[in-house]
């Protein structure tokens, strides 16, 4: 404990930590400034898909009719023709309905175009969307017609949940890594380099509590500086946005099957799996400091091990490497949101395991550790 | 036994940069560790503190091994200032030291106080002039009232009055029974700790070093001058000639006693007599005249 403080000391009341906390809330008001310009951009960027989609079903009615003038009583094109003009019918009907408040009518008309689109491309019909897409969503938009939930724009919104996730996917993908390693990358480092080590190694300290004290101060830093980029997403998303419902739903593939998690459920996940990973980060930095002694041979080392781990492994299709990647929260989102042959908690323990081995070795380490 | 240093060897590579060193201290004593740069001073004390590795031989302080991280309780070594963290205050210092150390926070102030820090103590060390990351070191040091006290340069920076304090706090420590091991290259200063200096040269102890080599030069203020040259020549004994009515001898060559006698049995007056020491710096000239001729 008396270690702990002073190693929190260090970190909290440095330049570094200050700039840190000073470039989140930037970010943050950097988002949501970003969000508010181009939410006026939302109703035209709806209008533009639509003409796309209109574009798609004309040069699709044009291929019909030239068939139909060759071949007239070609039935199947008949039916494609008809599927074609139905949707092109729905677009035009979809443009007139963008309003916020229009919001159940305009999901209904949407869903009649997707089920329009996949009937269409099974009955042989050429079309820009997938199956995949049209299936999401239909899901998404049922999901939300039942919830009586208005969607909204997955990069653009100033819902407060849904820009709470926004800066959560920003802080999960690389976001974490990168504030973790300016944090605390150096935190045993840069002792070695500064000598400053020597205060810690001439007192009547076990050379164990050092490594301890070292993780615990990391991952209370790591807590903290979470909580405060949370709790500025909450603020400026309370105050720059709108109410929105934290019941929203996000779309999950579990076994090729769609199912829906809550943004609630989806951030806690989110921040439970990029915490896990930040910890190995922070055990692997340590570690990799007492072998070095220098900053920028253990910063590129970390990076380097992440980098071939993540690579390597996520080569390997084999399913049940979910149970022993411990690489594989490095980038999470996808293994939230698509969950096919493994479920989302699978790595946990072994980045765990690899995590509380690498500390173990480290302990090991510093017993012998000089500064030579 | 305070210190007990058995056949210390250690090399960097294929150099050897400390070739068997022997140190015994059995009672409470100031120790001089003098040499020229990169003649092992501080590597002595490194691996005698667990910070450096060695190859061969043994190291005791206090009777316990040098690893035992529990012997920092009584023994404590004032290093570099590179030590210290500049965005943390001097008190973050102290109370951190107090805390590991299991002091009483309220000793801070007391021992602030001694050294003359206490107005600085809340500001941070990146704001710290040399003198005054010195007084802290100091009295990160002096805190747990140690038995033995390892000193890297520790006058490096600090102003004479600064250099003053620090000696008078030292000679205090040493008088409460603390032993004192000094490297400095500052020899006037370490002529006014001690007699007791260890000269390092390559790596290697200089074993003739480890006797008292205190002995003092006299300078006889005489009422005849001429006439004290006479009677000293036709007696054979060695001496100078300073000023007008200056006559100069070493102890080495004639007790003072005797000097006197010689010279009041010629009827010569002795007006004053001025008493300096030959310490460090002499001896340094003998054993490292190779290295200042060259």
């Amino acid at each position: 404990m008396r270690l702990l403080s002073f190693e929190l000391k260090k970190i909290v009341f440095s330049k570094k930590f200050l700039y840190i906390l000073l470039g989140i809330v930037i970010g943050i008001g950097f988002l949501m400034g970003r969000n508010v310009i181009f939410e006026s951009n939302i109703e035209k960027e709806a209008r533009e898909q639509i003409d796309e989609l209109l574009e798609v079903n004309f040069a699709n009615a044009k291929i019909h009719n030239s068939i139909l003038e060759d071949d007239p009583e070609n039935e199947e094109q008949k039916e494609l023709r008809r599927l074609n003009s139905a949707m092109i019918n729905n677009l035009y009907e979809t443009r007139n309905l963008l309003a916020p408040n229009q919001f159940q009518e305009r999901l209904k008309l949407q869903n009649e175009y997707y089920s329009t689109a996949e009937e269409y491309k099974q009955k042989g019909g050429e079309h820009s969307l997938t199956y995949q897409e049209i299936s999401h969503s239909l899901a998404l938009n049922e999901k939300l017609l039942e919830s009586e939930i208005p969607p909204e724009h997955e990069t653009y919104s100033r819902a407060f949940p849904n820009f709470i996730k926004q800066v959560v996917d920003l802080f999960i993908n690389l976001g974490a890594i990168l504030i973790i390693i300016l944090l605390v990358g150096e935190i045993m480092s840069s002792e070695f380099e500064n000598r400053s080590i020597n205060l810690l190694f001439t007192q009547p300290l076990k050379r164990t509590h050092i490594i301890t004290s070292k993780l615990l101060s990391s991952i209370i830093v790591y807590v903290l500086t979470t909580a405060f980029l949370l709790a500025v997403a909450l603020i400026i998303g309370y105050v720059f946005g709108y109410r929105g419902f934290f019941d929203y739903p996000i779309v999950v593939e579990v076994n090729q099957q769609i199912e829906f998690i809550t943004i609630a459920e989806y951030l806690l996940i989110a921040v439970i799996v990029v915490s896990v990973s930040v910890f190995l980060i922070i055990t692997l930095c340590v570690l990799l400091s007492l072998f070095f002694k220098n900053t920028l041979a253990t910063l590129f080392s970390v990076l380097g091990i992440l980098l071939a781990g993540y690579v390597l492994i996520s080569t390997i299709s084999w399913s049940p490497m979910a149970w022993f990647n411990p690489f594989q929260y490095l980038l999470p989102e996808e293994i939230i949101l698509v969950q096919n042959a493994r479920e989302w908690w699978q790595g946990i323990p072994v980045t765990l395991l690899l995590t509380i081995m690498l500390y173990v070795i480290a302990r090991q380490k510093v017993r012998t550790s000089k500064v030579d | 036994m305070i210190i007990e240093v058995s056949n210390l060897k250690k090399r960097y590579k294929k150099q050897m940069v400390l070739k068997g060193i022997d140190i015994q201290v059995e009672t409470p004593q100031i120790i001089a560790l003098v040499g020229p740069n990169g003649s092992g001073k501080t590597t002595l004390l490194n691996c005698m503190t667990n910070l450096l590795s060695f190859q061969e031989g043994e190291v005791r302080l206090l009777g316990k091994k040098h690893t035992d991280a529990s012997l920092f309780l009584k023994v404590s070594y004032l290093q570099d200032n590179r030590i210290l963290y500049g965005n943390l205050t001097g008190y973050d210092h102290m109370k951190f030291v107090c805390s590991v150390q299991k002091i009483p926070i309220s000793k801070i102030k007391e021992v602030a106080e001694r050294v003359g820090m206490e107005k600085y103590l809340k500001k941070r060390v990146r704001n710290y002039s040399l003198g005054m990351k010195q007084h802290l070191l100091l009295a990160m040091v002096i805190i747990n009232e140690p038995k033995l006290l390892l000193m890297d340069e520790p006058l490096n920076g600090l102003d004479p009055t600064s250099a003053i304090n620090m000696r008078k706090i030292l000679l205090e420590l040493y008088q409460e029974g603390t032993t004192i091991v000094v490297s400095s290259h500052n020899l006037d200063e370490i002529d006014r700790l001690t007699n007791t200096i260890y000269f390092m040269k390559d790596g290697a102890l200089l074993k003739e070093s480890l006797q008292d080599i205190s002995s003092k030069n006299y300078l006889i203020t005489v009422n005849d001058i001429e006439k004290a040259q006479k009677v000293l020549k036709d007696k054979s004994i060695p001496f100078s000639v300073s000023g007008e009515y200056q006559v100069g001898f070493e102890e080495t060559d004639i007790d003072l006693q005797s000097f006197i006698d010689c010279l009041n049995d010629n009827d010569i007056t002795i007006t004053d007599i001025e008493v300096q020491k030959v310490g460090a710096e002499k001896r340094y000239r003998e054993l490292f005249e190779e290295e200042l001729s060259s």
